[in-house]
């Protein structure tokens, strides 16, 4: 995990940071409303959560006077944003999609177990709904295949289902995961299905 | 306001989680992923709450005991689930042992649970 973070955190900081300007320049824009009300709030927070940086308003006063960064709060943040994005991926939004996948990586770097547990979960059917659509992201973005390896294989047998599909799915997807993917990113992500 | 208390003794495989508060008593098996353990402590300020990304067994947000400052780990919860292939980190007992516990702790989202996390 310590690799791959050194890896591909410096790419994810870069894109989060575009992505929070590019937002923000965007609000209030005049032109067509996006499918998901995106705004550079989101990004903050994912570049905020990224660098360890205290945001004030998840401060709060804890038993002793003292003021901390109240996880509860931020961990219910994170909730909301995985149900807005996933509802967006799901919808076939392509920006919503390529952030829902983000957050699945920021999920994956942070140890956050209540996120990787729902990815776990929810991710499979976005891959099933448009495997090509996914796997083309992946190539653009190769800095989510781990994480987003990660999740699909963790589907077979996460919560006690779906443990003997596993051989099947890698038999029917692997001519298009090389396909598309080559043969360096695919290794990369096939070596997920461990 | 009321404090609570839960106590989670782990074995090699599973271990058994304890609670008790009034008339609520609450002695039931427990597991968590073997390659994600969380550190043994106590942990303060603890919470019953639902949570957002995942669902109980009747479609509504999963009811949960939130474990805040958990090191090297974020997102940990006490959650519904009958065997470590329910777990990233998480702990998990079944849905009607976390119920009843979540039931009984009030107000939510309180930070009013400690959690006491032994390996035995």
């Amino acid at each position: 995990m310590t690799n791959f973070l050194k890896q591909n955190v410096g790419a994810a900081i870069i894109i989060l940071l575009a992505a929070a300007i590019s937002l923000t320049g965007c609000r209030g824009d005049s032109g067509k409303e996006p499918e998901v009300n995106r705004t550079g709030d989101d990004a903050q927070f994912f570049v905020n959560a990224m660098l360890d940086i205290k945001d004030p308003q998840f401060l709060s006063k804890d038993s002793d006077g003292i003021e901390r960064i109240d996880e509860l709060k931020v961990e219910q943040k994170w909730g909301d944003l995985y149900n807005k994005y996933e509802k967006s991926a799901e919808a076939g939004d392509e920006t919503g999609f390529r952030y829902f996948l983000f957050i699945g990586f920021l999920a994956y770097s942070q140890h956050n177990a209540e996120l990787m547990e729902a990815f776990s979960s929810d991710l499979m059917p976005i891959y099933e709904k448009d495997a090509a659509k996914f796997l083309e992201a992946l190539n653009e973005l190769p800095f989510l295949i781990q994480s987003s390896g990660y999740y699909l294989d963790n589907y077979f047998g996460f919560e006690d289902k779906n443990a003997d599909k596993k051989p099947e799915f890698l038999k029917n997807n692997k001519p298009l995961i090389n396909d598309i993917l080559g043969p360096e990113n695919g290794i990369l992500f096939l070596d997920c299905f461990n | 306001m009321a404090k609570y208390t839960i106590k989670v003794n782990r074995g090699k495989k599973d271990g058994t989680l304890k609670f008790n508060q009034g008339a609520v008593n609450v002695s039931t098996k427990c597991w968590w992923d073997p390659k994600v353990k969380i550190p043994a402590r106590t942990y303060t300020g603890c919470s019953a709450t639902t949570m957002k990304s995942k669902k109980n067994s009747k479609g509504n947000p999963r009811e949960g005991i939130f474990i805040p400052s958990v090191p090297g780990h974020k997102g940990i919860f006490i959650h519904m689930g009958t065997s470590a292939a329910w777990s990233d980190g998480c702990i998990v007992i079944k849905e009607i042992d976390l119920l009843k516990i979540y039931n009984a702790i009030v107000p939510k989202n309180g930070k009013n649970t400690d959690v006491i996390v032994k390996d035995i």
